[in-house]
Parts: structure tokens; C-alpha cells; sequence
């Protein structure tokens, strides 16, 4: 359940921090979008991350 | 009471999109709810090898390079146990991949109601439920990410090289028709060719650099497609196909939308030209019949979804004064609900769960290094993934010494010298694992002393 959670947290904010530097307007969108780009996004940094370094 | 009916009746669209939400969600639980790890397909156990070899070798630069590791390790890195990559993960990102569809229907339509409509046409498709059900973890986030390439095509944001990056690096099939679709818009659109061509030739040049070892497997695979070895087990034919559903049983379960999605596309592919473009060539890739070339029928019907649901949406939208229309429509959508549940109430798993739970306690069972052998190629996914020992099965990975031809004679030889001789062609001790399907073998296990049971479902060779 920890590594779920850290996972979760670790995403979000890979996610809010990648938009907010690279494509701030993707989070002025509509709640439930900005929360779907929060999220994949994340996912998709966490796993770029670890395709670039590894 | 009165005043919850007419609440109902004001926001029945948040009303109806809560219910469509849940029974999603449901849908995707639901087997393994019931049966836990065999309630997916094949695949269940060849990712648990995977998930776990692949962190159990971090850092090591002589592992085959596997892009799907990328993934899996860095949820590993993070604190996620094996299991929780395998079930957990899947199921989540199954149930994101649904709002992820919704939202990419929502921002090129511009309607919520479109946007619902394709949400209903998801949840209730046969199609999707099986393409989740088969356990296609790599090709799950293969459309997961190639709807986020459709979010980010929109707004044309630079983003779009991490998720081809990620696409080509994680299921390098799905970039295929994403990829073809990208080149052509950047050929005919103007407006958006040098986006698309930096995009693309970053991304490209990225998945090249870092990815080129397992371009070259996929490559060289491609090549040999046409050659058949006599004695392969016939399963290997279909793996080359995609292993997914075949064209009739889609046509059978997906006649009830396919005719809207066709509908919507004569109607409306200039507006959705990306999309339109993007069923197209899926539906040429499937046509040409390339490896796995099954695949491509899941990335079709997502298209055909959003067809659908548009034209279905315009269709509602014109006649939404009509009684008759309105009456219809609900018996339409009631019957894609009741279609969808009566197919997943009456599926049933590969394997028993038992059988599972019996491969799961082998390795407590069995200390030594030693091969586990299975007569039937329907619990090699499970024992690969749920023991740790090297798995002997039919035409299956990378122990298998015996050709077809001696497989059938260790399955049906009245002589008990041949199955023997097989056997002792292997240098570590062997167990022979039988499932429920296998239980017709027991009696020649007992008749010849050379097996032993340890267990009902596990004999050693003693030769």
C-alpha cells in the first residue's frame, strides 16, 4: 500500500511540475482534464525518467 | 421524493455519467474479484517473470533490453511489490485509460454529450473488455499513451516526443499507426508540419538511440514471419497474428456501434481528419495482415468508438424532440449494458484458480534448482510467472529441447522407455506439474514407477 501511495504522490507531482515548466496553459483546462493530464503526465515522465537514465 | 426525481431529471447527464463510471469500474474488477490471478488471460504470468526478473537484474547491461522494464522498474524503485505492478497498476490504468478516452472525445468534439455517449460506447464494448482481459500490459500502455499523444496533438504541445518516445520504447506496435498518421498530417497539413516534423524526428531519432536492440528483435522477427519450422507447437503460428480476437467474432460483437462508427466517418472525417486518418490506417494494417496484425483491430475500434459516438451524438442531438427517437436510444444503450454484462457474468477463466494457487505453492513444495514441466502450453504463462524455477512446456521458452514430434510421443507412446529417454535428454531433476486440464495423464504417471507424487498435482522423475 506504501509503494502505491508514494507511487500516486510521486506521479502527481512529476506530472504538476512537468505542465507547470514545460505547458502551464494545460492546467488552466477544465478540472477533470487538468486531472487526467496531471496524472499521465506524471506517468509519462516517471517512465521517460527511467528510459533515459537506464 | 418528488424533489430527488426532478434533481435527477436537471442533471441526468452527471447522474448517468456516475452510473456509466461505476459499471466501468466494475467491469474491469470483476474477474479478478471472482478468481483472483487467473482471472486474466495468458499474459498474467509471462509479465510477473518479467516484472520481477527485470528488477531482480537492475543495472545489469547484459539482460535482452526490454522496454516494458522501464515502467515496471520504476514503480519497483518506488515501493510497489510485483503483484501490485501486476494487478493493481493494470487495473488502475485500465480504469484512467477509459477517462482518457472521454476526455480526448471531449476536447475534439467540444461536447460533454458526445464525450458521455463514447464513455457508454467504451464501457459496454465487448471488444475493449477483451483486449483488457487478455492482459495486453505493453499494449495497454501503448493506447494509453497514444491517447495522450491525441491530447497533446491538440494542443500541439512538445510533450508529443515523451509519449512516442515512451510508445516506441514500451510497445514499439503501437507506433506504427500513430506514427503513419503523424507523417501524413505532416505531409498534407501546412499548419501543422514543422510541429510535427520536429516532433516526430526528435522522438524518432530518440527511440533509435535509445531502443535500437529491441527495434532489431521486432525487425528480424518481421523477417522470418514466413518461416515455419515443422516442428513448432501450433499456438506459435497464432502468436505472429497478434493472438487477439479474429475479424468475425469483432463484426459479431461490435456490429451494434460499427455501423454508427462507419456512419460517422463518411459524415464527419474532415472535421476529425487525425482520427479519421488514424481508423483508416488501422483498418489497412489489419487488412494487410503484417504481424500481430490482430493488434491493430483494438486501435480500429477506438476510432470507430469515437465515430460513433459522434454521429450517434449529432443523431440525438437533431431529434431530441421526437418521443419515439428518445425511446429508442434508451433501449440502444440498455442493450449494449445488458450485452456487456450477460458477456462478462458468463466468462470464464483460462486456468481454475486452484490450479493457480497450486502453481503458486511449488516453489514451498520444491527447494532445489530443478525443472518444472508441464504437458499442456496452458499453464506455462502461469508457472513462468508464479515459480521460480525453469519451465519446460510445448513449443514455449527457452527449455524446451524436444520437438513436436517427441512432445507427441511423450504424450501418447504406450512405452514407458520413450518417455524416459525424453526425459533424461534434460540435466536438472524435473517435476511434472498437472492441472486440471492434464487430470487424463494421471494414469500414466501411476502406472510407471519413474514418477513419484509428491502432490496431486505435482509428480517427480525419478530416473
Amino acid at each position: 500500500m506504501a509503494g502505491i501511495f508514494i507511487s500516486i504522490c510521486v506521479i502527481l507531482i512529476l506530472g504538476v511540475g512537468t505542465l507547470f515548466v514545460f505547458e502551464r496553459r494545460l492546467l488552466k483546462t477544465s478540472l477533470l482534464e487538468r486531472v487526467v493530464l496531471v496524472f499521465s503526465t506524471g506517468l509519462l515522465m516517471l517512465i521517460s525518467i527511467f528510459i533515459l537514465l537506464f | 421524493m418528488k424533489k430527488i426525481v426532478q434533481t435527477i431529471k436537471k442533471q441526468w447527464a452527471q447522474v448517468l455519467a456516475v452510473f456509466v463510471f461505476i459499471f466501468f469500474i466494475g467491469s474491469r474488477l470483476w474477474m479478478y474479484v471472482r478468481y483472483g490471478a487467473a482471472g486474466f488471460g495468458y499474459d498474467t504470468g509471462i509479465y510477473r517473470h518479467y516484472i520481477r526478473g527485470y528488477f531482480e537484474r537492475f543495472g545489469d547491461n547484459t539482460i535482452e533490453p526490454f522496454g516494458f522494464s522501464s515502467f515496471s522498474n520504476a514503480l519497483h524503485f518506488l515501493g510497489n511489490s510485483t503483484d501490485n505492478i501486476l494487478f493493481f497498476w493494470y487495473m488502475f490504468i485500465g480504469v484512467i485509460l477509459g477517462i482518457l478516452f472521454y476526455t480526448v472525445v471531449q476536447l475534439y468534439t467540444k461536447n460533454k454529450n458526445t464525450a458521455l455517449i463514447a464513455f457508454i460506447l467504451f464501457s459496454t464494448s465487448i471488444v475493449q473488455f477483451e483486449f483488457f482481459w487478455w492482459f495486453y500490459y505493453r499494449n495497454t500502455l501503448g493506447l494509453f499513451f497514444v491517447l495522450l499523444s491525441f491530447i497533446f496533438l491538440y494542443y500541439r504541445s512538445y510533450l508529443l516526443i515523451l509519449t512516442l518516445l515512451v510508445i516506441g520504447t514500451i510497445h514499439p506496435l503501437s507506433l506504427i499507426p500513430i506514427g503513419l498518421m503523424l507523417i501524413i498530417q505532416c505531409i498534407f497539413d501546412k499548419e501543422k508540419r514543422t510541429y510535427l516534423f520536429i516532433s516526430g524526428g526528435v522522438a524518432l531519432f530518440a527511440i533509435l538511440l535509445l531502443n535500437i536492440q529491441e527495434i532489431k528483435g521486432y525487425a528480424s522477427l518481421l523477417f522470418q514471419k514466413d518461416v515455419y519450422v515443422d516442428d513448432l507447437a501450433k499456438q506459435n503460428e497464432g502468436e505472429f497474428t497478434g493472438q487477439f480476437i479474429s475479424l468475425a467474432f469483432y463484426v459479431r460483437v461490435a456490429f451494434i456501434y460499427i455501423i454508427f462508427g462507419l456512419l460517422g466517418v463518411v459524415y464527419y472525417f474532415k472535421k476529425y481528419k487525425e482520427l479519421g486518418l488514424f481508423l483508416v490506417i488501422n483498418a489497412i494494417l489489419f487488412a494487410l495482415g503484417i504481424l500481430f496484425y490482430r493488434r491493430f483491430i483494438i486501435f480500429f475500434d477506438i476510432a470507430a468508438l469515437f465515430f460513433a459516438s459522434v454521429f450517434l451524438s449529432h443523431l440525438l442531438e437533431k431529434s431530441k424532440q421526437s418521443q419515439y427517437v428518445k425511446v429508442v436510444s434508451i433501449l440502444f444503450f440498455a442493450l449494449l449494458f445488458f450485452q456487456q454484462i450477460r458477456y462478462i457474468a458468463d466468462k470464464r477463466p483460462l486456468v481454475r484458480p486452484l490450479d493457480v494457487r497450486n502453481v503458486e505453492s511449488i516453489d514451498q513444495l520444491i527447494s532445489s534448482d530443478a525443472y518444472i514441466l508441464t504437458i499442456n502450453s496452458h499453464y506455462a504463462p502461469w508457472l513462468q510467472g508464479f515459480t521460480t524455477k525453469d519451465i519446460i512446456a510445448p513449443g514455449m521458452f527457452e527449455h524446451d529441447q524436444w520437438t513436436f514430434s517427441q512432445w507427441e510421443q511423450f504424450w501418447y507412446s504406450p512405452y514407458s522407455e520413450d518417455r524416459l529417454s525424453l526425459l533424461a535428454l534434460y540435466s536438472k531433476d524435473i517435476y511434472i506439474f498437472i492441472g486440471d486440464k492434464d487430470r487424463t495423464f494421471i494414469s500414466i504417471l501411476e502406472s510407471d514407477e519413474h514418477f513419484i507424487p509428491i502432490t496431486a498435482y505435482l509428480w517427480r522423475v525419478s530416473l
